[in-house]
């Protein structure tokens, strides 16, 4: 999982871009799962379709364009005028401004432990060199990776000169190294074998051209908000086992503007909040535990109540107590269940980022599924989508949802996976493997390079069969398989994976909740201490049912692009055969002193 | 908050706060909660009690010596460029500091290669005693079995070395104080709306200067309180608040020479609050004279490399003095180690000199943290009571050019067994310089020292006068002393050079090359250390080749110098 703080750091993220990526997330607020009409039939009904709620841009949408948007449409053209009739030309000159304000509260044992209020603006300049068909950004294992230009943007008066010299700056050194990196591509070119994939390296489309809402105020009662968060943090107060322990409230709000020299401006916005909870304790044995817990919401009125956050703390306090008493996990090969979320986190992390498509252009990369366009790689009862179009699935709203992509190229739905059959990749305008339009998934955080990433991410299943008849296959398959007993995966915190020829191609994803569930009739068992490995072409085809339950993880992940939200959802499914390594387990000895006693009396007001 | 959490958290926080290259801000963040002195006291006092008796992993012995420190800022910060805000930020925080000592003062934890005695966390910075203590309670244990560690790879080291020549012990005994001091200045919403105005109109100034390719503005005032507690009963309450402006302007030459690299420009204001700032005329003079001489820059000749004599003047004399003369005269011992050698950096190189002729007979040094600068100024990196609780004492370190002390923090030296007060850091201590006063008997007027300078260049040589200094310049292997501004000085005129690179210089040059000081002090100011002192002049100085490696000018120009909205723009 990267974690992202510093800007130094970028080009190290960068040089190992391929290497993994992380996600994490959460419980969907909605809480349990929700499960579609059962289907009846001997090995799997037909299913019932999901409860998805489509959105589109609105169209009456006209706000003026900003003026800022306006003066620095007006340094991009200047740009152009010198730099796209240079000798070696600029094809394609992109701004992208983003304003985001962003509020968070930390608190923990009854008092605020920090909390910030930013607003800034930053650009981004997207700067090709070259032609379409081969330009500075050209994928090369010999040349370093295209930097990012990030710069802050002053908060501009009327004419908005600050912001352009800040632009003209930015675009300058761009240039400059994309001159540099131009040049040593054609360098190469002349010595090194043909590239395998010989799609563009940009594609063409249609300029958009779309001014949205700016982001409404948070309208986050922030001093409401202190009180709350202190008053229901301060129920960890007591609990002994609990070495650390935090909840946190996190609200930002984006308005981004996209000009590109094609003709593209747009402006669109986007409001999240996100309530996260997060305990950590120690088992005797030195292994360290932790849980967490979040609820997101596009408005502030979609946060959790006070009773809702206090039954998290509860769960996760009596969960960690429960893992800390739990037997140590063994390795393991052999049947399993992966409930919905755990399921959706699966899919993210095993097939998801592999069939983001500038991976397919990297000779670095393991191109897992490169040329298996057209060939089954999943069991033919299922299905996989992406689709940033999506608002909602049942009530839940999806993390991942947008209209236009980073590039300003409206979202559409990717079909990837169409009965077992891989079909699709997800693409940004860097084409891959001869499909050459953007299907609009190019997305970044501020400050990142884009490149293609995931939405929301479904897996569907044309047949199903009753969620509560998976654990007795299980046991079924468990004796079949000789072992005594399979594994059930509840609930997973996030994962990597490893797409570099250089590393084991393979994944790990980390799962918080797993029970085995015993062949001989025993009752189920908490166990701690694994993760699920394994390599992704051969567990895809090891799925044998698919449950008619569904489940929603919404989540960030953190790759090469930054950190950028995301929902992946599944139903429940019974893997034949799925391997688990232990976790390391840490060497630390547990305090040696009790934690001194907070008092637990809490005032009206909730902060002591 | 403690600092596994920090790690951990921060990587959640990733979701919705941007954690990208440039993190503006533009609101204040909400102020601290309810204080109460007396609880985060109680807190300190009982949690070190509590560890002092009952602290102890199996056979091992409890800490015998603790350190708490609790330091709250209150920082504000704002910039802008061109007019226009960049980013504004109001953060009070809180850090915890934590020393923890096993096994006794001859024999310790620290003074080890890789070790260090101690942690640091970032706490909540409301007084509540519960959480406090339960923050103290972390991070001690994991201080505890870290100091464990240390202690026994420092036995199993030593265990293979050959005996020490001179036994020195790690740790040195200190008085036992109890004091409080306030030298703060509230720095009000006003004050700091004022200072956000005066960043946009300072900024502004740049709109005049077309050939200026960035300038920014930025001020940051703090108001600090550090609260220390030692095992030995020490217990001491400092305020302190400062006010700084720096102005960073950058631009490329016409030959492509990175300016921004080698020739940008800093001006610093420095005050313990904001009424002590200059006036607003003299620092938008200062802001212009700046601007302008980058601009001449743009068209400066290189320096030629060969030999000359060289005044450093204003910033420069002080930048060069914190190399020449305030890291080397730091007493830290170097840590134990198989490897153990001289610091390369040029810090401890006074250590093994005292009692020896080091500079001219004219040059005397001292370090006074309790010393006001010139004109009664309270220099804002000053202390009555050092990090580790010791009074500051003023200390000789040159008289007439012989070394008489080192700055010694609370680890011993052979000779210098105790400490006077400079040991300067948050977990970890080092000895160091921190109100610096250099003087000299007879010092000259500027035309004498330009007489001096010319006379000591001879018939052939070249006079350059630096006035300021790369922050890339330094005196260990392989570094030298880069000009930002520079000037030649020939025929009596001052001509603007570009790339002017010193060579050679160590603090063994004071001796053999330091010929002149002026009698005109100045100050230069950093958030640790302030250095007070007069022109030097040096003589027989290495100038090197400048690098002559550019990238290309830019193609198109600023949108300044072709806009009619610039101010000024057609000057």
């Amino acid at each position: 999982m990267f974690v992202i703080s510093r800007s130094h750091v970028l080009t190290v993220a960068l040089a190992t871009a391929s290497a993994a990526f992380g996600c994490s997330g959460a419980k969907t607020p909605a809480g349990p799962s929700k499960t579609a009409p059962a289907q009846t039939t001997t090995g799997g009904g037909t299913a019932a379709p999901l409860p998805v709620t489509k959105g589109s841009p609105k169209v009456d949408a006209s706000p003026a364009k900003p003026p800022g948007m306006v003066a620095l449409r007006q340094e991009l053209d200047r740009a152009m005028q010198t730099l796209g009739n240079a000798r070696l030309p600029v094809h394609h000159l992109a701004y992208t401004v983003t304003h985001h304000e962003d509020e968070t509260i930390l608190a923990e044992y009854g008092v605020i432990d920090g909390a910030t209020h930013r607003e800034g603006r930053t650009i981004d300049v997207d700067l090709r060199v070259g032609t379409p068909a081969f330009d500075s950004h050209h994928a090369s294992r010999h040349v370093a990776p295209v930097g990012s230009y990030v710069q802050a943007l002053p908060f501009d008066g009327e004419d908005g000169l600050a912001s352009r010299q800040v632009a003209w700056l930015a675009t300058e050194r761009a240039y400059k190294d994309a001159v540099e990196r131009f040049v040593s591509l054609k360098n190469q070119r002349d010595v090194k074998v043909e590239d395998e994939d010989k799609s563009p390296d940009f594609s063409t489309e249609k300029p958009t051209q779309y001014i949205g809402d700016p982001a409404p105020s948070l309208g986050l009662d922030v001093a409401g908000w202190k009180k709350r968060l202190a008053a229901v943090s301060a129920k960890f107060k007591g609990k002994k086992a609990i070495q650390e322990s935090h909840v946190s409230l996190q609200a930002r709000r984006r308005t981004r503007w996209y000009i590109s020299s094609e003709g593209s401006e747009v402006q669109f916005s986007d409001r999240s909040y996100r309530l996260m909870i997060t305990a950590s304790t120690q088992a005797d044995d030195g292994m360290p535990l932790s849980r967490f817990r979040s609820f997101e919401a596009w408005t502030p009125e979609g946060l959790p109540t006070d009773a809702q956050i206090g039954g998290a703390i509860t769960e996760i306090v009596d969960g960690l107590e429960a893992l800390r008493r739990a037997p140590l996990a063994e390795p393991f090969t052999g049947p399993a269940i992966l409930e919905g979320r755990a399921a959706g986190v699966f899919f993210h992390e095993v097939i998801g980022h592999r069939l983001e498509a500038h991976r397919l252009r990297s000779d670095s990369d393991g191109q897992t599924f490169g040329k298996k366009l057209g060939q089954p790689v999943m069991p033919a009862f299922l299905s996989l989508y992406d689709d940033p179009t999506l608002l909602k699935i049942g009530d839940t709203e999806l993390n991942g949802h947008y209209f236009f992509d980073d590039e300003g190229v409206p979202a559409r739905r990717a079909s990837l996976v169409d009965q077992g059959v891989l079909k699709e990749f997800l693409l940004s305008r860097t084409p891959a493997r001869g499909i050459v339009q953007s299907n609009g998934h190019g997305r970044r955080q501020e400050g990142r390079p884009l490149v293609a990433r995931q939405g929301n991410l479904v897996l569907e299943a044309s047949e199903t069969v009753p969620v509560a008849s998976l654990r007795a296959r299980l046991i079924e398959e468990a004796k079949k398989q000789g072992r005594p007993y399979g594994l059930r995966f509840v609930d997973i915190q996030g994962g990597f994976t490893d797409t570099s020829r250089y590393g084991t191609q393979g994944f790990k994803v980390m799962p918080t909740v797993v029970y085995r569930v015993y062949a001989d009739g025993r009752p189920d068992e908490l166990i701690r201490g694994v993760d699920i490995v394994g390599t992704p072409l051969a567990m895809l085809m090891r799925i044998q049912a698919a449950g008619d339950d569904y489940d929603i993880f919404n989540g960030v992940c953190g790759a090469e692009s930054g950190w950028v939200p995301v929902s992946a959802t599944s139903p429940s499914l019974l893997v034949g055969q799925i391997e688990t390594a232990l976790k390391d387990k840490g060497n630390d000895k547990p305090p040696v002193l009790e934690a001194p006693a907070i008092s637990t009396t809490v005032l009206e007001g909730g902060v002591r | 908050m403690k600092l596994p959490a920090l790690v951990r958290v921060f990587a959640l926080l990733a979701v919705t706060c941007s954690l990208g290259l440039v993190e503006a801000s533009a609101h204040a963040a909400a102020p601290a909660g309810p204080t109460d002195d007396a609880a985060v006291r109680k807190a300190l006092e009982d949690e070190m009690a509590r560890s002092l008796t009952q602290l102890k992993l199996g056979s091992e012995a409890p800490p015998y010596f603790l350190r708490y420190v609790v330091v709250d800022s209150d920082r504000s910060w704002v910039s802008a460029r061109l007019g226009a805000l960049v980013d504004e930020d109001l953060q009070p925080s809180r850090t915890l500091h934590i020393e923890v000592r096993v096994g006794s003062p001859d024999e310790d934890n620290t003074n080890f290669a890789g070790s260090s005695p101690g942690g640091s966390a970032t706490v909540t910075r409301e007084d509540d005693y519960g959480v406090l203590r339960r923050d103290l309670w972390q991070l001690t244990d994991r201080e505890y079995k870290d100091a464990l560690a240390t202690l026994a790879r420092k036995k199993a080291s030593r265990a293979v070395q050959a005996a020490e020549k001179d036994k020195v012990p790690d740790f040195s005994k200190a008085p036992v104080v109890s004091t409080v001091t306030n030298k703060a200045v509230p720095v009000a919403d006003a004050d700091r709306a004022k200072l956000k105005e005066l960043m946009l109109k300072l900024s502004s100034i740049f709109r005049e200067f077309p050939k200026v390719d960035s300038g920014r503005v930025s001020s940051v005032t703090e108001l600090s309180r550090r609260r220390l507690l030692t095992s030995e009963k020490t217990w001491t309450d400092e305020r302190r608040s400062r006010v700084r402006i720096d102005v960073l302007a950058d631009t490329i030459a016409d030959d492509g020479q990175q300016l921004n690299a080698s020739l940008a420009f800093t001006a610093s204001f420095t005050a313990s609050d904001t009424a002590s700032l200059p006036p607003f005329e003299k620092m938008a003079a200062d802001v212009r004279a700046l601007a302008k001489n980058l601009t001449d820059q743009r068209t400066a000749p290189q320096a030629e490399a060969g030999v000359a004599s060289v005044l450093f003047e204003g910033q420069a004399a002080g930048q060069l003095a914190r190399l020449l003369l305030a890291a080397p005269f730091s007493g830290q011992p170097l840590p134990r180690s198989p490897g153990e050698r001289m610091a390369t950096d040029g810090s401890n190189s006074f250590a093994e000199k005292i009692g020896l002729v080091v500079a001219p007979k004219w040059l005397s040094v001292v370090d006074d943290p309790t010393a006001l600068g010139p004109n009664k100024r309270l220099l804002g990196s000053g202390y009555d009571t050092d990090d580790e609780g010791v009074p500051a004492e003023r200390v000789t370190l040159i008289d007439k050019g012989i070394v008489k002390t080192l700055l010694m923090s609370r680890a011993p030296r052979k000779d210098l067994p105790k400490s006077n007060g400079h040991g300067r850091g948050g977990a970890s201590i080092r000895a160091a310089a921190t109100n610096l006063f250099v003087t000299a008997s007879g010092g000259l007027a500027r035309k004498d020292l330009l007489a001096a300078a010319v006379r000591s260049a001879g018939p052939k040589g070249a006079v350059y006068i630096v006035r300021q200094l790369s922050e890339a310049s330094g005196i260990g292997r392989g570094q030298t002393i880069q000009a930002r501004i520079a000037v030649r000085y020939k025929d009596g005129k001052e001509e603007p050079v570009r790339g002017l690179s010193l060579e050679g210089f160590a603090p063994k040059k004071l001796k053999k090359d330091l010929v002149a000081a002026g009698n005109d002090p100045f100050v230069v100011e950093d958030y640790a250390q302030s250095i007070v002192t007069p022109a030097l002049l040096f003589e027989d100085v290495d100038v090197g080749r400048p690098n002559d490696k550019n990238r290309t000018p830019p193609l198109y120009p600023s949108p300044l110098a072709t806009s009619p909205l610039a101010t000024g723009a057609a000057r």
